[in-house]
């Protein structure tokens, strides 16, 4: 096998990806400030666009939550099955996703998630940081482990120990659209959306709780930022290749493609970077591969409090600027957390996921839309800040590292951005109107309707607040214009 | 009565940049505050050496890159680059700048011939800004500024040095000041024990006359209040780790903090910690702590509104 697209790929988008890792490190060291997706745009562009980036990133987020609850209880499932592939146990669990076990399960897994977001920060931080090296040995064992496994190995147990094999599996995937040629088309494409939509999460939350960072903040940044996006990049490079090399690239893309595309066929209902794979190929190893899949767990599971943080800091920024009631966003006296909106972002993760496990359909992460459009602001808004902040905001442009490429980065992030959204994040990732379906029809049951829903009650509640506050003597417009200086 | 609208910030460093801000504020009436606060601490700690060079140029390393400065122009941008950062320029010879690196009590001299010039400058400048201006501007010396800071605020026109006095800013609230802080690990001029502090603060609490509606203006955050989280440092004043990471502790004061649980003022105004700003209640009494970012030019300030039943509203505000 050689040097495939799908590397191609990974090393383009990841190089891509060092554009905005810049971009975040420059907009945010000048503004360390926690909930720096809210606080920079409303600082550069005003109240109202850190508003609207904010509530979208929020309800872009939220969803997700119920979905690594429900990856998760997948990987304890792995789990059980590596140790019964073992001949340690004769357990089967497939009961685990059963729609009631998996309600209390994965509610359980959230709400663990959000007591982790409770602990005061400095705890937090280290649990955090504790969990998260745990699950980069699970990558490492995965990634180095699939190196020692064999193809023909894998042919053999997994008709048997699967119920279905690999060129069975690859069947079923043409059957439903994946093209095997190997070329470089949408799926590729809006798999690599989606990494480096990964990537640039990891960027949000650094960025986002830059106010807590102490010392040197651009320091830190970049360490975070770019340490981790070089570590992700070889990583993958040296992964995919193993599993590419390893288990054949229609096998690994193809039920990639299976997991991706959201189709029942796909094993375990899990992406093929799975310690039940190597299990599978190579069992006497099943020690190394157990280690593997409870840092899975872990790994998975960790995104809920990672990305719960986040979120709070955002709203956070939102009760100091006064744009949600103040009470809301009070942080506790000892625990330090603003645990009014911990605990509300853990009641919002449980329904989501209830919806999920008993009514998918109202679940807004299932829809191709929502997705497209709610995570656009993401891309745009840092690169738009960075050529906006010489502008409104002339007196921190000192303090911007790297400051004459600040909006030549900016611009070629847009470049390359712009069109490879519409590539894959629009035309790669929506469905064509089907033929007979009226627009109406087609925009609800894309998530168009309830995506246009969300952006306007949070216009709605925007101008609500800024009237309410301007009533009491409050302008947004005031709260952090530049004073003038002279 | 009518709502009195106060704007505070404070550690403002000797950032000419800030003050120059916090002027402004009362000027374009921002805020529309009557009563302006800047807390302490007003000025600023370093000296940045702009060298004469043997071939007419000057040589200045500034937030750590050194800048070759070839015409006047130059030298004033750099000039004011150090200022608006709360620096003090100072041009001189290289065996000049060599011996006040070496000695300590003329660097002294020199530091706070620079500093009482800039506050002079700008006395001068309020005085000039706020004629006509209905605005109450109050300015208080820290526990890190020399004490002729205070002087030099008391003979200016329009700006009031606050500290040690009880004053009625609004007819109805009276606002007790203090720069004075509790011991730091730098010794600094405005430095006193706890008891001490208590002392001084129970002398000016006995003056008013409904500590209920008193607001204190006090630099120095209550202990233990999240207002005061600092890095603990040891004997040689370097952050203390534990596990690799910077052990912080709350280093406020327990006298302040006892005032306020005693008095229960209606408005606490703290600053000293700029790492720590924020809000916070102590039983009914708000306190806040805006931060500092003075070095990037940064004026952090809250806006609080208040009228004869209390804190009708506060917010954050920064530019």
């Amino acid at each position: 096998m050689g040097w495939s697209p799908y590397l191609w790929g990974v090393l383009l988008f990841g190089l891509a990806n060092y554009i905005i890792g810049i971009l975040y490190i420059q907009i945010t060291t000048p503004m360390p400030r926690s909930g720096a997706d809210y606080v920079i745009p409303a600082r550069l562009m005003g109240p109202f666009w850190g508003w609207i980036n904010s509530w979208m990133i929020l309800w872009s987020w939220t969803p997700v939550w119920s979905w690594m609850a429900w990856v998760t209880i997948r990987n304890i499932k792995q789990l059980v099955d590596i140790l019964r592939i073992a001949g340690v146990t004769t357990a089967s669990v497939p009961w685990l996703l059963d729609t009631p076990t998996a309600a209390w399960l994965g509610s359980v897994i959230l709400i663990a998630g959000m007591l982790i977001v409770m602990m005061p920060p400095r705890r937090y931080y280290r649990i955090i940081a504790a969990l998260g090296i745990l699950s980069i040995i699970s990558l490492l064992i995965i990634a180095f482990g699939t190196a020692v496994v064999s193809q023909s190995a894998l042919a053999q147990n997994m008709k048997a120990l699967m119920g279905v094999s690999p060129s069975e599996l690859i069947a079923t995937a043409v059957k439903d659209g994946y093209d095997p040629a190997g070329r470089f088309d949408m799926t590729t494409a809006a798999g690599m959306a989606g990494y480096i939509l990964f990537v640039i999460g990891g960027y949000q939350y650094s960025a986002s709780i830059s106010g807590e960072l102490r010392g040197d903040v651009k320091k830190s940044l970049t360490i975070s930022i770019l340490g981790s996006l070089t570590f992700f990049m070889i990583f993958s490079l040296i992964f995919i290749w193993f599993v590419l090399a390893q288990f054949g690239y229609d096998f690994s893309v193809g039920w990639s493609y299976l997991f991706w595309s959201a189709r029942s066929d796909a094993p375990l209902m899990l992406p093929p970077i799975n310690a039940l794979l190597t299990t599978i190929a190579a069992p006497s190893l099943w020690p190394l591969w157990l280690i593997a899949a409870v840092a899975a767990i872990i790994g998975v599971w960790l995104v809920i409090p990672a990305s719960m943080l986040y979120i709070n800091r955002l709203a956070l920024a939102w009760g100091i600027d006064r744009l949600t009631p103040k009470s809301l966003s009070d942080v506790h006296p000892k625990f330090r957390q603003p645990m009014k909106l911990v605990i509300l972002e853990g009641i919002i993760a449980v329904i989501f996921y209830l919806l999920l496990v008993f009514a998918p359909d109202f679940n807004p992460v299932n829809y191709a839309w929502w997705n497209t459009l709610m995570f656009m602001p993401s891309y745009l808004f840092p690169a738009i800040c960075a050529l906006l902040l010489p502008r409104r905001r002339p007196d921190l442009l000192k303090a911007v590292p790297w400051r004459s490429w600040l909006a030549p980065l900016a611009v070629l992030w847009l470049v390359i951005i712009v069109p490879f959204y519409i590539f894959a994040g629009v035309i790669g990732s929506v469905p064509p109107m089907a033929p007979g379906l009226s627009v109406w029809e087609y925009a609800i049951s894309t998530g168009l309707t309830a995506t246009a829903v969300t952006i306007i009650i949070g216009i709605i509640i925007y101008l609500i607040v800024r009237s309410y506050n301007l009533r009491r003597g409050i302008d947004f417009n005031q709260i952090f214009k530049l004073i003038p200086p002279e | 009565m009518p709502k009195t609208r106060i704007y505070y910030c404070c550690d403002i460093h000797g950032s000419d940049v800030c003050f120059r801000k916090a002027l402004n504020i009362a000027r374009y009436d921002l805020y529309k505050a009557g009563v302006m606060i800047v807390g302490g601490d007003l000025t600023g700690k370093m000296i940045v050496p702009i060298v004469n060079q043997a071939n007419g140029s000057y040589s200045c390393t500034f937030l750590e890159s050194t800048h070759i400065l070839r015409s006047e122009k130059e030298i004033a941008e750099m000039q004011k680059a150090i200022a608006d950062a709360g620096f003090y320029a100072h041009i001189g010879e290289p065996q000049e700048i060599e011996d006040l690196k070496k000695d300590r009590q003329k660097f002294n001299a020199l530091i706070n011939e620079l500093i009482i010039a800039r506050m002079e400058e700008w006395m001068r400048i309020a005085d000039e800004r706020l004629d006509s201006l209905s605005v109450q501007f109050f300015m208080l010396p820290g526990n890190d500024d020399n004490p002729k800071c205070g002087e030099i605020i008391n003979v200016a026109k329009h700006v009031k040095n606050p500290d040690g006095r009880v004053v009625n800013i609004d007819g109805f609230h009276e606002m007790i000041s203090s720069g004075a802080s509790n011991i730091t690990p730098w010794k600094t001029p405005g430095d006193y024990p706890e008891e001490e502090l208590e002392r001084r603060l129970e002398a000016m609490m006995s003056a008013v006359t409904n500590p209920g509606n008193c607001i204190l203006n006090l630099h120095v955050p209550p202990y233990d209040s999240g207002l005061d989280v600092a890095p603990k440092l040891d004997e040689n004043l370097k952050p203390v780790l534990v596990g690799g990471e910077v052990m912080r502790i709350p280093v406020g004061s327990t006298a302040v903090r006892k005032m306020i649980e005693k008095y229960q003022p209606k408005l606490g105004l703290f600053g000293h910690i700029h790492e720590s700003g924020g809000e916070t209640y102590i039983g009914k009494t708000l306190c806040v702590n805006p931060g500092s970012e003075y070095s990037e030019g940064i004026l952090r300030g809250y806006v609080v509104e208040i009228d004869e039943k209390g804190v009708r509203q506060f917010y954050r505000v920064e530019g």
